[in-house]
C-alpha cells in the first residue's frame, strides 16, 4: 500500500519551475531516500509533502486522502531538521515535549514518552540541560527524540546527519535504521550523501533537476543504473564512461577490438538504440601486466595510494579512466593491460539512457 | 574590555567628549548638595565646600514630590506597557503573517517615524481637547500607546529567529498565540526588555507634550515640576532645582546601568541587520 503519492506535483517559485510534474509513490513503512546534489529540489519535495511549502500544481495523497490543503499540523508529519531547530530557551525535556503539550497529551503520558525517548537515544540525565550545553551529536539525538515522541505516521529527515563529523555520522546511521525498525513509520530521508543513501535506504529516489532519475533499491541503483546520471552520481570514484566505437566483432578500446560476450552480443543486437558509451566502475577495472588475449593496452599516468586501496589513472579512447584495487596489483613501469570483464559492463545510448542488460543476467 | 594603547589619540578624544557631556550632570548633582549661598557664590567647582542635604529636605516643602513622582511613573508605565504590547503584536504580524498589502502597511507605518513630533503635536492636542482629555494624564498617554520605532526594532529581532523553529511549530499545529508565548517572546525577551527601558526613559523625560497637555499642578510630571524652578516666578532656589533634577535623573540612570548590556546589544544588532 502506498502511504504517500505525488501525482504531477509541480512547484514554482515565481517564474522558476523547481519541480516539474513529479510522480512518486512511497510505500507505507518503507525507508525512502531522496538523493541528489544541492539545488535538485529534494528538500522542496519533502517540504511540500509536510506542508511547509505549498504545492503549485498536481495532487498529493497522504494515506489515500488528497492532502494539498491540509494544514501541516494535521498531516501527521514529524520532522528532523538539518540544523536540528531546537528551541534554545527550552530545556531538552521541554524541547522533546513541545508538540505533545500543544496537542494536550496528558502530563503523565508526556513524562512517560520523554523518559522512553531519552533512554532510547542515550540522553538520560540531560533532560534539564539547555541545547547549547549539549554536543552536536546529542543535539541531533534530541531533534530525533522530539520527532519520535509524536508517534506520527510520517517521519521526515532533512539532511539530519550533515552537521555531524564522519565518525558520529556512521554511528547515527545505524541508530536511525534501528529506530525505524522499532517504530516502522513511513520514513522519508533527504540527503546528498550517497553513503547515507546506500546504507539507510530501502529504496532510493535519485533526483536531478527536479526529476526522479531512478527509484529503486540501493543494489539496483548501484549495479543497474537507469541512466548516465545515476551511473556517475553514485559511486566514488565515479563510474568510468568511455566513448565506444562498434564493429561487428565487438568494441574498439585503445585500437584493440574486444569481442562481445555471447549474452551482450545478443542483447545489444536487439537493443533499440546503439550505445555510444560504455560504463564500468573503477573497482571492476582489473589491470594486469600479462598480455593475454583481448587485453587492452593502457599506460598508467598516475597512481594514488589511499592506504586501504590504490587508484590507477590511465586513458582509454582518450578519456581518463580510473581503476581501483585493494592493493598494488601491478607494476606501472612495465606494459599494463586491462581485460574488460563482460559481466561488469554498462552501455548507454546517446541520450544517456541505459540500454539494459542481457536477459540471462541475474535480476537484482 | 582590553584597552589598546596604540589608539591613545582616540582615547583622549573620547575622554574629552565624555568630560564635556558629563560636566553639567556632575555640576547639577554637586550643586544639589551645596547650601544656597554657596550655590550663588558662583564658581563651577564640583566638590561642595560644605556638603549638605538640606535641598533634598526642602524639596518636600516646595513640591508634592511623591505625587508628582507617581504621576510620572504611572504615565511612563502605561506608555511603555502599551507600546510593547502593540509593538510585539504588530511586529509578529509583519514577520510571521502573510496578508495583502503587508509591504505597504509596513512602509506607511515606518514612514511615520520621520514625521516630526512638532507637526502632529497640535492636531493631537485639538483632538484630545475635543474629547475633553486635556489636563488628564490618560489623555496625555493616549497618542503614545503605539510606536513605529519599537515595531521596527522588534521586527528586526523577530526576523532573526531561525525559520526552522517556526516550522517546528507549523508541523505541530501550534496557534499564533502559542507561538508568540512559547517561542517568539522568550527569544526576543532581551530586545523587549531594552526597548521597554528606552520607552520608559523617554516617557519619563518627556517635556514638550506634557507642557502642552497638563495645566494643573496636581497632574504635573517631574519634567514639568523642574520647569517651575527656571520660570520667571519660581527660580531662585537653585539647590532645590538641582535636587529635583538629580532625583529625576536617578531612575533612568539606574535602569540604564542595570540593563545596559541588553540595550547596547539590542541597538547594535538592529544596526547590523537593518
Amino acid at each position: 500500500m502506498h502511504s504517500i503519492v505525488l501525482e504531477n506535483v509541480t512547484k514554482r517559485f515565481g517564474d522558476t519551475v523547481v519541480i516539474d510534474r513529479l510522480n512518486l509513490q512511497i510505500r507505507k513503512g518503507e525507508r525512502l531516500i531522496l538523493l541528489g546534489s544541492s539545488g535538485c529540489g529534494k528538500s522542496t519535495i519533502l517540504r511540500m509533502i509536510s506542508g511547509l511549502e505549498t504545492i503549485s500544481d498536481g495532487t498529493l495523497y497522504l494515506n489515500g486522502t488528497v492532502a494539498n490543503d491540509i494544514d501541516p499540523g494535521d498531516r501527521g508529519v514529524a520532522m528532523v531538521f538539518q540544523n536540528y531547530a531546537l528551541f534554545p530557551h527550552m530545556t531538552i525535556a521541554e524541547n522533546i515535549s513541545y508538540g505533545l503539550r500543544i496537542r494536550k497529551v496528558a502530563e503523565d503520558e508526556i513524562r512517560r514518552r520523554i523518559d522512553k525517548a531519552l533512554e532510547l537515544l542515550r540522553l538520560t540525565g540531560l533532560a534539564d540541560r539547555l541545547p547549547k550545553q549539549l554536543s552536536g551529536g546529542q543535539r541531533q539525538r534530541v531533534a530525533l527524540a522530539r520527532a519520535l515522541v509524536n508517534q506520527a505516521d510520517f517521519f521526515f529527515l532533512d539532511e539530519p546527519l550533515s552537521n555531524l563529523d564522519a565518525q558520529l555520522r556512521a554511528h547515527a546511521r545505524k541508530e536511525l535504521v534501528k529506530i525505524h525498525e522499532m517504530y516502522g513509520q513511513t520514513f522519508l530521508y533527504v540527503t546528498h550523501d550517497q553513503i547515507e543513501a546506500m546504507t539507510v535506504g530501502q529504496r532510493i529516489a535519485v533526483l536531478d533537476q527536479g526529476k526522479v532519475q531512478m527509484l529503486d533499491t540501493p543494489q539496483r541503483v548501484y549495479h543497474r543504473p537507469a541512466n548516465r546520471f545515476v551511473a556517475t552520481f553514485i559511486g566514488s570514484p565515479a563510474m568510468n564512461m568511455i566513448p565506444v566505437r562498434y564493429t561487428n566483432e565487438g568494441i574498439v578500446l585503445n585500437e584493440v577490438t574486444v569481442a562481445h560476450s555471447a549474452d551482450w552480443r545478443q542483447h545489444l543486437g536487439a537493443a533499440a538504440s546503439e550505445p555510444t558509451e560504455m560504463g564500468i566502475r573503477p573497482e571492476h577495472v582489473e589491470l594486469t601486466n600479462e598480455a593475454v588475449s583481448g587485453a587492452v593496452p593502457v599506460k598508467v599516468d598516475y597512481v594514488e595510494d589511499y592506504g586501504n586501496r590504490v587508484a590507477y589513472y590511465f586513458a582509454v579512447n582518450g578519456v581518463e579512466t580510473v581503476a581501483v584495487a585493494p592493493m598494488h596489483t601491478i607494476s606501472s613501469d612495465v606494459p599494463t593491460y586491462w581485460v574488460p570483464n563482460a559481466h561488469r559492463l554498462h552501455f548507454f545510448a546517446q541520450d544517456g539512457v541505459n540500454v539494459g542488460y542481457p536477459s540471462t543476467w541475474e535480476k537484482l | 574590555m582590553k584597552i589598546d594603547w596604540a589608539e591613545w589619540k582616540w582615547h583622549i578624544l573620547f575622554l574629552l567628549v565624555l568630560g564635556v557631556m558629563l560636566y553639567p550632570i556632575l555640576f547639577a548633582v554637586s550643586t544639589s548638595f551645596k547650601s544656597m549661598p554657596e550655590a550663588f557664590s558662583g564658581g563651577a567647582h564640583l566638590i561642595p565646600h560644605e556638603p549638605t542635604a538640606s535641598a533634598y529636605v526642602r524639596v518636600l516643602d516646595v513640591l508634592p514630590f511623591f505625587h508628582i513622582l507617581s504621576n510620572t511613573f504611572i504615565v511612563a508605565s502605561i506608555v511603555t506597557a502599551f507600546k510593547l504590547c502593540t509593538g510585539v503584536l504588530a511586529a509578529y504580524a509583519f514577520v510571521f503573517l502573510d496578508f495583502r498589502g503587508k509591504k505597504w502597511v509596513y512602509f506607511a507605518l515606518i514612514s511615520t517615524i520621520f514625521i516630526p513630533f512638532t507637526v502632529i503635536m497640535i492636531p493631537n492636542y485639538i483632538t484630545l481637547s475635543k474629547m475633553g482629555l486635556v489636563d488628564n494624564l490618560f489623555g496625555m498617554a493616549l497618542p503614545q500607546l503605539a510606536d513605529a520605532t519599537g515595531i521596527f526594532l522588534l521586527r528586526q529581532h523577530m526576523k532573526g529567529i531561525p525559520k526552522a523553529l517556526m516550522e517546528v511549530a507549523d508541523l505541530e499545529g501550534a496557534s499564533h498565540w502559542s507561538r508568540m508565548r512559547s517561542i517568539v517572546i522568550p527569544l526576543v525577551r532581551p530586545a523587549i526588555l531594552s526597548i521597554g527601558i528606552i520607552f520608559f526613559i523617554n516617557s519619563w523625560n518627556e517635556y514638550v507634550w506634557p507642557a502642552l497637555m497638563i495645566k494643573s499642578q496636581e497632574n504635573y510630571t517631574l519634567s514639568l515640576a523642574l520647569q517651575m524652578f527656571v520660570s520667571a516666578e519660581g527660580g531662585t532656589d537653585i539647590p532645590v532645582a538641582m535636587a529635583v533634577s538629580t532625583l529625576t535623573m536617578l531612575l533612568p540612570l539606574i535602569l540604564y546601568a542595570v540593563c545596559q548590556k541588553f540595550i547596547i546589544g539590542t541597538f547594535a544588532q538592529s544596526g547590523i541587520k537593518g
